[in-house]
């Protein structure tokens, strides 16, 4: 930005009328000041009712009410953030530049555009562009459209293609509009005495800094407002111009952002001075958040003298060095009082006539701104197929375990309305691959769920190692589930990690602390166990590939190394060969009926194919509707028996 | 063992399906008749109109005019551009890569379904929602305050900022994530905790990252509307040259700011690819 600013003093304005395309940017804002002044002086309009103008303006918030299809716009804006802290705060007296078309077709005012000329003051609490709005329309006799913007570029703009009547700009917005679009000067704000207000720049240091000029700030660090602002950029930097100091080489200059950042960054001692202007300090003087006191010398750019009864209350800061800024800055938060505008009307030519003269003479413009009972179903005679011998690698059999590790009694489920069981009872004992076959909607999944504890029964009792789980709370309850380990049809493995750490997890509750939180960090016994397990399902060389990489028949095998490195001793599976083709069903089958009769584990699968079942289980579940039809051995189950679960499927049972 | 054979329940008489879908039509012709006004509303309130638009190419072509050759000066204009867009780029790091911390903790609180509790849940949501109310803008005029003039501010104001809108994307990434992993885990007794660090961020990293990158993207942007405030980088260059008017000066930034972008955006695409 520096560099823009370079280059603006550099070339392109170098020591030319900056309306005519040169001057260094100092040199610019001291020509435009200079020419805003003469031009007040010589258009600046008062009425000689400012008076009354202005009373109406502390009472005129209705006059906010401003009609559509406006013959008129009136677009205005401050210097940068000025703008909204002015309209916020309601304390705008600043110099206001308008321009006015009328269009054709409507009776314009008598006077014309000339007649515009309007010392306007606009009391704390107002909203000063409303009120300017409403001031304008009762002057113009037209309705007035208001937008306000944040920056005077687009005003600019919108008024160079005629998209804007009328617009308020600062210091160097104007020199801009006036280059660009032609605009002119047609009146400014002024104070209740109807006396052109005024501000001007200056520039503070804290009470007790050793800075007492402005050629001492050489290589220190100076707040200014943002680039482009007259009194927060322009101005200061012409006052270090005419102390001798190269603003881009001999201080450190930083863009605050606005006035009240500037300011901020002063009070907060974060900058060794800082740019504030008379505005910006009567604010924060206000709202108590500045003392001038505190701050004594203001190394001091100057605008335009102000009138005594304006100055701080405080003792006033010294003035160290005064910008030559000639000539009448518009003005804003200070003036009160003084001496009244000239009264004159029509400094433009051309006032008062026919509508395209006016477009002709006058042209500035615009700017843009501007969201479910239960009851024990048919007994189900436990009994227990193969008492298989402990083999192979898992867990031992309990001395002395002669009931089944897992039994569910007259288990009641409904989902709102719809029941999906109704007294079922299951035993599975270790050893043992119980099958259970139902139609879709039989409750067999519910079954599962409810046993590890993904779903709530709302009846009967789940005894996993013969201890009661609805006894059970917390730890020893968490211990019991973790006794029953699911297979899911969807598998449910984290597709991204690799086999290995997937098992791993099975052993989460068990583990505690920090190192349970990431594969990398699990404890080495960890890996060694879980790397046992994918052994016992034959998985042991793909450890290390992502589960996304294995096959469907791969990852369920996964899924149930991970059950067994939870030290599960009841395997309850959901549907775990439904998505598999016929082979890869057949192995995980075939691994859960071996971890049953060789590791003598507890296995209950849920399936929906008859052929599976008889061929790997050593008993059959059939539910329909929420309850047991049949518990045999699959030399038992007849096709008749089989089919009768499935022809009744249309419509789930529901409770009266 | 008996079989149970419950009886075929009987049909209903007639099929409700005229009175279903009246029943569903009208709430539907209501809803379309709510969403028409109100665009009928935001046309007026946005003052929308095509034949202004047309009828002002005039203004656009004289503003391109202006912009085009743009200007090219390397050491006042295209290195001063490179080595600001360079400040900004490294606001939108610091802000990004530091607000990850916090919007991962928020975003799980933030997240129905491991949050642990309602409280908790409300009070992150909350907590986000503040964060996205308050313009990064004006995160940065606090900070400002605080640390001073630069782009340090910028960077608080991005990570503030980014914490309220990232932690709310990833809350509900979260949110929509498959249930499946984590029931998996719970039954096997895993704490939420464990939960979270093994089932739930596993299945969003992808989407997180992708989110993570998209939010990057954006704070470059935003971290060039913060050069407006102080804290420098290109978004400081790009304003003053639409203060001064010189378009053609504007016209490089924004290609400056453009192959910035063209290079995150590619960046980030060569990473997603490599993540899922």
């Amino acid at each position: 930005m520096h560099d823009a600013l370079d280059q603006l003093v550099g070339d392109r304005l170098d020591g030319q009328d900056p309306l005519d395309g040169g001057a260094p940017l100092t040199g610019v804002l001291e020509r435009a000041t200079h020419r805003e002044g003469r031009r007040l002086v010589e258009v600046g309009v008062a009425q000689d009712d400012e008076r009354v103008v202005a009373a109406e303006l502390q009472d005129t918030p209705a006059i906010a009410q401003t009609p559509r299809d406006p013959l008129t716009h009136l677009h205005a804006a401050g210097e940068g953030d000025d703008l909204h802290r002015l309209v916020a705060q309601g304390r705008v007296e600043e110099r206001l530049r308008v321009r006015a078309e009328h269009h054709q077709g409507v009776g314009g005012p008598a006077g014309g555009v000339d007649d515009v000329g309007q010392a306007v003051r606009c009391q704390r609490g107002a909203l000063a562009y409303t009120t300017l709005a409403g001031a304008l329309e009762r002057e113009l006799d037209c309705p007035v459209e208001l937008t306000i913007v944040e920056d005077y570029s687009a005003e600019v703009l919108a008024m160079e293609n005629d998209e804007l009547d009328i617009a308020q700009f600062g210091p160097l917005g104007f020199v801009f509009a006036s280059q660009r679009a032609d605009a002119q000067p047609v009146a400014s704000f002024a104070d209740a005495g109807g006396e052109l207000t005024t501000y001007k720049a200056g520039i503070w240091v804290p009470g007790d800094s050793p800075l007492q000029s402005i050629q001492q700030l050489r290589d220190r660090s100076l707040a200014l407002a943002e680039p482009g602002s007259t009194s927060g950029d322009a101005l200061p930097r012409l006052a270090l111009a005419k102390a001798g100091l190269d603003p881009e080489q001999d201080v450190k200059l930083e863009y605050a952002g606005g006035h009240p950042e500037a300011l901020l960054a002063l009070t907060n001692g974060k900058v060794d001075a800082a740019e504030i202007n008379t505005q910006q300090l009567k604010t924060s003087m206000e709202e108590g958040e500045f003392d001038p006191s505190q701050f004594p010398p203001d190394l001091g750019v100057r605008r335009r003298p102000q009138r005594p009864d304006h100055r701080p209350r405080q003792p006033r800061p010294r003035v160290q060095a005064a910008c030559p800024a000639g000539a009448d800055q518009p003005g804003s938060p200070g003036g009160r009082g003084g001496r009244r505008l000239p009264g004159r009307r029509g400094a433009r030519p051309a006032g008062s006539g026919h509508p395209r003269d006016l477009r002709a003479a006058v042209r500035p413009r615009a700017d843009p701104r501007a969201h479910r009972g239960g009851r024990l179903a048919m007994g189900v005679t436990v009994r227990t197929t193969s008492a298989a011998p402990a083999a192979g690698g898992g867990k031992q059999a309990p001395a002395g375990d002669a009931g089944p590790q897992l039994s569910i009694r007259g288990l009641t489920k409904a989902f709102g309305q719809r029941t999906v069981l109704r007294g079922v009872d299951l035993e599975v004992r270790r050893g043992e691959c119980v099958t259970v076959l139902g139609a879709n909607g039989s409750g067999k999944s519910t079954a599962l769920r409810c046993v590890v504890g993904l779903a709530e029964p709302d009846e009967g009792y789940i005894r996993i190692g013969g201890r009661m789980v609805s006894g059970l709370r917390g730890a020893q309850l968490a211990a019991a589930r973790r006794e029953a380990a699911m297979v899911f049809q969807q598998i449910h493995l984290v597709r991204r990690r690799t086999a290995l750490d997937n098992v791993c997890c099975g052993a989460l509750g068990r583990l505690r602390g920090a190192r349970s939180l990431t594969p990398l960090a699990f404890p080495g016994e960890l890996r060694d166990e879980a790397m046992g397990c994918l052994d016992r399902v034959g998985l042991a060389d793909r450890a290390s590939d992502r589960v996304a990489d294995l096959s469907g028949g791969q990852q369920q095998r996964v899924a149930v190394a991970r059950a067994l490195c939870q030290r599960a001793s009841i395997i309850l599976a959901d549907e775990p060969v439904a998505a598999l083709d016929p082979t890869a069903a057949e192995q995980v089958m075939e691994l859960l009926r071996r971890l049953a009769h060789e590791e003598h584990l507890a296995v209950a699968v849920v399936l929906h194919q008859p052929a599976l079942a008889r061929r790997h289980s050593d008993r059959i579940v059939g539910l329909l509707g929420g309850r047991v039809t049949f518990n045999r051995a699959p030399a038992e189950v007849d096709d008749a028996t089989v089919g009768a679960l499935y022809t009744y499927t249309h419509e789930e049972p529901r409770v009266a | 063992m008996a079989i149970t054979a419950p009886a075929p329940r009987p049909r209903p008489a007639a099929p409700p399906r005229v009175t279903l879908r009246s029943r569903r039509a009208l709430p539907g012709a209501l809803a379309l008749a709510a969403l028409v006004a109100v665009h009928v509303a935001a046309w007026i309130a946005t003052e929308f109109s095509l034949p202004a638009l047309a009828g002002g190419y005039e203004g656009m072509v004289g503003f391109m005019a202006e912009a085009i050759p743009p200007e090219l000066n390397w050491s006042e204009v295209v290195l001063p551009g490179i080595q600001a867009s360079l400040v900004t780029l490294a606001t939108a790091i610091m802000g990004t890569t530091l607000s990850i911390p916090f919007a991962l903790g928020l975003a799980v609180l933030a997240a129905h379904n491991a949050t642990p509790k309602v409280a908790v849940y409300q009070a992150a949501r909350s907590t986000l929602s503040f964060l996205r109310a308050v313009p990064d803008i004006v995160f940065a005029l606090i900070f400002v305050t605080a640390v001073g003039l630069g782009p340090f501010p910028g960077v608080l104001a991005i990570l503030f900022h980014n914490v309220g809108v990232m932690g709310k994307l990833w809350a509900e990434s979260i949110e929509e994530s498959d249930p499946g992993p984590v029931d998996a885990l719970r039954t096997s007794g895993a704490r939420r905790s464990q939960l979270v660090a093994n089932a739930v961020l596993p299945a969003v990293t992808p989407q997180w990252v992708g989110l993570g990158l998209y939010r990057f993207e954006v704070n470059v942007r935003s971290s060039l509307v913060l050069g407006l405030v102080g804290a420098g980088g290109i978004g400081f260059l790009i304003n003053g040259s639409i203060k001064l008017f010189r378009f053609d000066e504007l016209f490089t930034y924004i290609l400056i700011v453009l192959l910035m972008v063209i290079a995150v955006d590619q960046l980030s695409a060569a990473i997603r690819k490599r993540i899922t």
